[in-house]
């Protein structure tokens, strides 16, 4: 399964891996990605939090759902994840004057 | 709610200060914290202005005791907001122009070395946490809300408040803090801030004469979709010179050749279905198809979304 809201994507993975470490929501909920401009995130709102949990692994985000959450940004609609594991990715771009590829920033 | 308790009104108030009575307002607030003696009041026509006489002020005075007395003060006015997990709740209040406001004038002092954390303590900015403070136990005091409504940005020191008139422009469009033209906010000496749909932009952007290449050079894709929206997708394709390559639903890849480029520069063109706004990124040269492009944006992860927002 794979659901993109504007620069953050989930994609299903089987498992998360054994070593990922537990990351705590703040509190506000799980910031999945945030804006430096803009001061936007990809939140997974805290009402959520006891049904998610965020982790990391080797530089890599994962979110396990235990039962469907939203995801929510004040530019894009709202996004509803089932119940899954995701591995958390950022869109990226190629920037043609520097030739370096790079996250998509907002 | 009065409508003078309105936190957008009060925020976004552009009216100049009745002067007496914000410094009333202040010394009842200077006397909460301990202070019996009135401060002196300057005036300045905006947290820039007030900034410099700040500056000036302790250049010119003998300042020993102040460290200690501006902690107190730090102290008491950060008392008096709300915790900061009752803000954070407010989520939706991030983008709204009651909280930007107060982010793009930091920014915009930031930008111009005249903020450190610990001036700017009290003003009408603090309005936004109105509606979460006066719904906790703790209630928010009123001395403070007088304040808030009869003031606007201040530095405060135990001898002498540094306050600041309100901007004389402030335009907001479709809750957002916006201007393609000019200033988004305007003070009477010309401090301003420029913004694009509450995101701070270089003043060079309102620039009517605005040439297409400049979105290439913006490296933020939220602020360089606000460029394309300026300039207007077609000025853009025209202007860049855009050669489409491929094209596959609402999206279309294209090849710019822009004067000074080593590589081909190889753009995607999509719209935010939920915004329904244009925006480009730049993709790797070596793609040929959008759906490529696609699949190349995600590391290689297929392009088939079971959700797109």
């Amino acid at each position: 399964m794979l659901l993109v809201q504007g620069d953050v994507f989930l994609h299903s993975v089987d498992t998360i891996p054994e070593s990922a470490t537990l990351l705590k929501p703040n509190p506000t909920g799980h910031v999945l990605a945030e804006g430096e401009a803009t001061g936007h995130y990809h939140l997974i709102p805290k009402r959520f939090a006891t049904v998610t949990k965020l982790y990391e692994d080797h530089g890599k985000i994962y979110l396990a759902v235990f039962r469907a959450v939203e995801l929510i940004h004040p530019e894009h609609a709202t996004v509803v994840v089932p119940i899954g594991n995701y591995e958390v990715g950022r869109v990226r771009e190629f920037d043609p004057f520097t030739e370096e590829i790079r996250r998509v920033e907002d | 709610m009065s409508k003078t308790d309105d936190p957008e009104l009060i925020v976004l108030d552009t009216i100049p200060i009745d002067r007496p009575k914000a410094e009333n307002c202040a010394f009842r607030l200077h006397k909460r914290v301990g202070f019996r003696k009135p401060p002196d009041f300057i005036w300045c026509e905006s947290p820039a202005e007030c900034y410099q006489a700040y500056r000036g002020y302790l250049r010119t005075t003998a300042f020993a005791s102040a460290p200690t007395t501006q902690k107190l003060l730090a102290w008491f006015f950060t008392k008096q907001k709300p915790p900061r997990s009752v803000r954070w709740k407010r989520h939706d209040w991030l983008s709204a122009p009651v909280y930007v406001l107060e982010r793009l004038i930091r920014q915009e002092l930031q930008q111009h070395s005249m903020y450190n954390h610990q001036l700017f303590l009290v003003g009408n900015h603090d309005a936004a946490w109105y509606h979460t403070y006066k719904d906790s136990s703790a209630g928010f005091p009123m001395d403070y809300w007088a304040f808030v409504k009869a003031a606007s940005w201040c530095i405060p020191l135990p001898n002498v408040w540094f306050m600041s008139e309100r901007p004389t422009i402030i335009r907001v469009e479709d809750q957002r803090i916006h201007s393609y033209t000019g200033p988004a906010v305007l003070y009477r000496d010309g401090f301003a801030v420029y913004a694009f749909r509450s995101i701070r932009v270089p003043p060079a952007y309102t620039d009517p004469a605005l040439a297409p290449h400049m979105v290439l050079h913006e490296r933020n894709a939220e602020l360089r979709r606000e460029l394309v929206k300026k300039i207007g997708v077609k000025r853009l394709v025209e202007g860049l010179v855009a050669e489409p390559i491929d094209k596959w639903n609402d999206y279309e890849l294209l090849k710019i050749n822009v004067p000074g480029m080593r590589t081909q520069a190889v753009y995607l063109k999509m719209i935010n279905p939920s915004t329904g706004d244009t925006h480009i990124e730049g993709v790797n040269p070596s793609v040929k198809t959008c759906k490529e492009a696609l699949q190349w944006r995600l590391g290689g992860i297929e392009w088939d979304p079971d959700i797109l927002t």
